[in-house]
């Protein structure tokens, strides 16, 4: 039986716009198990990020609940949400996020360095996760260095590298041609299978919409769809 | 720490020209700092060797009425000399000094001084008095700072009229055999030195004296009628004065800080500002704000610890150089209100350069502290799109 490890109950998220309050996310009822490769999907401004944002600790609820892996977002203070994210999450970003003075390795090293783990133990992980992206020979260049796919596939792998329960990725393809969006998505399908780390994208790339095993529609900050694939694989052919 | 450090070094290895007009602003307000205190430093312990070795040496007592801020005093600032002091001028261990007011009358004009007399065969203090054992009858010694003013030079006679303790007016004309060139105002300027003997005789101030000289070997006593001033009082004067030079120097120190502070400050802001994806993505990863905030704050720092080292790297012949080679300042040693050498050489204490090493981080340090506490408020949600709200 598999787990659920983020549920989110009537969440509800408004910013002030002016003297007045715009509403992101209305009454959002979800939850998401273990090991699920799952698409919050819709058009800009429909609140995928902010869902993301929200699940990530980033942000908080305005009414409601987020609980991730048993803690309640709203009531986590900034150092015990940074403590879950150091531990548990991983972020991938539109825009790569790559640190600019940092090497690849030393870029996918960083969220270890942050839990205090040992250098050869250090050294194994990140050495594993250049492997998963097969970017073995770009260990030294630096973010400037690479194209739009490889910075990408650096960003997966500083996001699995800790091999974290919870990977939240924003747009992860909206920066990149075809190739390399089935590049990356085909890869973070096959860690999300060999790992079973859980996969939540914010997406309106049709790409990643074909790869999904469930897809979440929003629609002006309310789910209007929540659909399960049973094989993404067949799907995307 | 050092994952904080790491990444702070990078960071700023990465601003290029920036760090490097940073790391030089800084380490030339830091070198320039050390070195005009250096200076001061050089002067206040020259003058102060200087006075101790020429004027004061192990301290002096003073006749009660001597005040040297009143010459109305000079008239009546003598007295017999007493036992306990004879002893000590008997075995060499004490000086005495007899002070007088007169005139003398260079060039056709006449001038104030005060007589000094002193025994011309004294070991106690390193002023030439020896030139006093002249075989001339009325032999002199005057600084160069009076031979000066007063127009005066080797071989000049000079007539020099006095009043004796009843008040009556006496003149006699005097021979200079020497001129010493000192830096201490306090015998040189107004000063005519004499032997105490024919200072005595032409006063009719047989065994009176005004100062005695100590050797600093002399425990201080109490004498009836005589104060004892230690050199920490005769040099009061002249550290305070440099006090007060100091205080003006303060002003340029604080000028060449500001411009420095305000560089880093301005790179701190615009590295926030510039940065905030980084931030974002910092704080997404697991770092906390505080962490955040060090690392930006250290980034800041380190430009404190490379303007150090550089200040040290380019600095130091430089500093060296003065220290050893000194400065000639002859044009302008006149004009600053005070005694002090024609060639000053810096003198750098361990105080000093610690002292300036700390001031220079600790300030660098809050510098780049105060645009980063901007991170606190930081939301991580926008600066992950590099946005700011």
């Amino acid at each position: 039986m598999t787990d659920i490890i983020i549920k989110t109950e009537n969440l509800v998220k408004k910013f002030p716009i002016g003297g007045r309050f715009f509403t992101a996310l209305n009454n959002i009822n979800l939850s998401f198990k273990e090991g699920e490769f799952t698409g919050i999907v819709g058009p800009s401004g429909s609140g995928k990020t902010t869902l993301l944002n929200i699940l990530g600790s980033l942000d908080k609820p305005t009414e409601g609940s987020a609980i991730v892996l048993n803690q309640k977002i709203e009531t986590l203070s900034h150092k015990q949400a940074a403590k879950l994210r150091n531990h548990h999450l991983g972020f991938i970003f539109q825009t790569y996020n790559l640190l600019p003075v940092y090497t690849v390795y030393e870029n996918i090293e960083f969220p270890l360095l942050l839990l205090e783990m040992s250098a050869s133990e250090r050294q194994k992980k990140v050495n594993q996760a250049l492997e998963w992206v097969g970017l073995t020979d770009k260990t030294k260049s630096k973010p400037t260095q690479l194209s739009g796919g490889e910075s990408q596939r650096v960003a997966v792998a500083r996001a699995m590298v800790k091999e974290p329960k919870i990977v939240l990725a924003d747009e992860p393809t909206a920066n990149l041609d075809a190739e390399n969006s089935h590049n990356i998505l085909k890869m973070m399908a096959n860690l999300n299978k060999e790992l079973k780390t859980t996969f939540i994208f914010s997406t309106h790339d049709d790409k990643v919409i074909s790869y999904l095993k469930r897809k979440i529609s929003l629609v002006d900050g309310a789910v209007a769809k929540d659909e399960y694939f049973t094989n993404p694989s067949a799907k995307k052919e | 720490m050092l994952l904080a450090l790491n990444l702070a070094f990078k960071n700023l290895m990465g601003g290029r020209l920036r760090t490097v007009l940073n790391i030089l602003i800084l380490s030339f307000a830091f070198v320039i700092i050390i070195f005009f205190r250096g200076i001061m430093n050089g002067m206040d312990e020259q003058m102060s060797r200087a006075m101790i070795d020429e004027e004061i040496a192990g301290g002096q007592y003073w006749v009660e009425s001597y005040d040297p801020f009143d010459p109305l005093t000079l008239d009546e600032a003598y007295m017999n000399i007493p036992a306990e002091i004879q002893k000590l001028i008997n075995n060499g261990t004490a000086e005495q000094i007899l002070l007088r007011p007169a005139t003398i009358f260079p060039q056709g004009r006449d001038q104030n001084v005060i007589l000094r007399g002193i025994n011309p065969n004294q070991k106690l203090v390193t002023m030439p008095t020896i030139a006093l054992s002249s075989q001339l009858e009325f032999p002199l010694l005057i600084g160069k700072h009076m031979a000066k003013s007063s127009g005066l030079n080797v071989g000049d006679k000079i007539m020099i009229r006095w009043r004796d303790k009843h008040g009556a007016f006496d003149a006699k004309e005097g021979t200079i055999v020497s001129i010493m060139d000192t830096i201490v105002q306090t015998i040189d300027r107004g000063q005519i030195w004499m032997r105490i003997s024919d200072l005595q005789e032409l006063s009719g101030l047989p065994n009176e004296a005004t100062i005695i000289l100590v050797d600093k070997n002399v425990t201080p006593e109490l004498i009836t009628g005589w104060t004892f001033r230690s050199t920490d009082f005769l040099l009061s004067d002249v550290k305070s004065l440099l006090k007060t030079k100091q205080a003006g120097a303060v002003i340029m120190y604080a000028l060449l800080l500001f411009l420095a502070m305000l560089a880093i400050f301005d790179t701190q802001v615009l590295a926030v500002f510039r940065r905030r994806k980084e931030i974002g993505t910092m704080i997404a990863m697991g770092m906390t704000r505080n962490r955040v905030i060090a690392i930006f704050t250290i980034e800041g720092a380190l430009n404190g610890v490379f303007a150090i080292i550089a200040g040290a790297i380019w600095g130091y012949p430089l500093l060296r150089y003065f220290a050893v080679k000194g400065m000639s300042i002859y044009s302008a040693a006149d004009d600053f209100g005070m005694a002090i050498p024609d060639r000053l050489y810096a003198y750098y204490s361990g105080q000093l350069i610690i002292g300036t090493t700390l001031l220079i981080f600790i300030l660098v340090t809050i510098v780049s502290y105060l645009p980063t506490r901007k991170i606190a408020k930081l939301n991580p949600t926008e600066a992950i799109r590099g946005k700011t709200t």
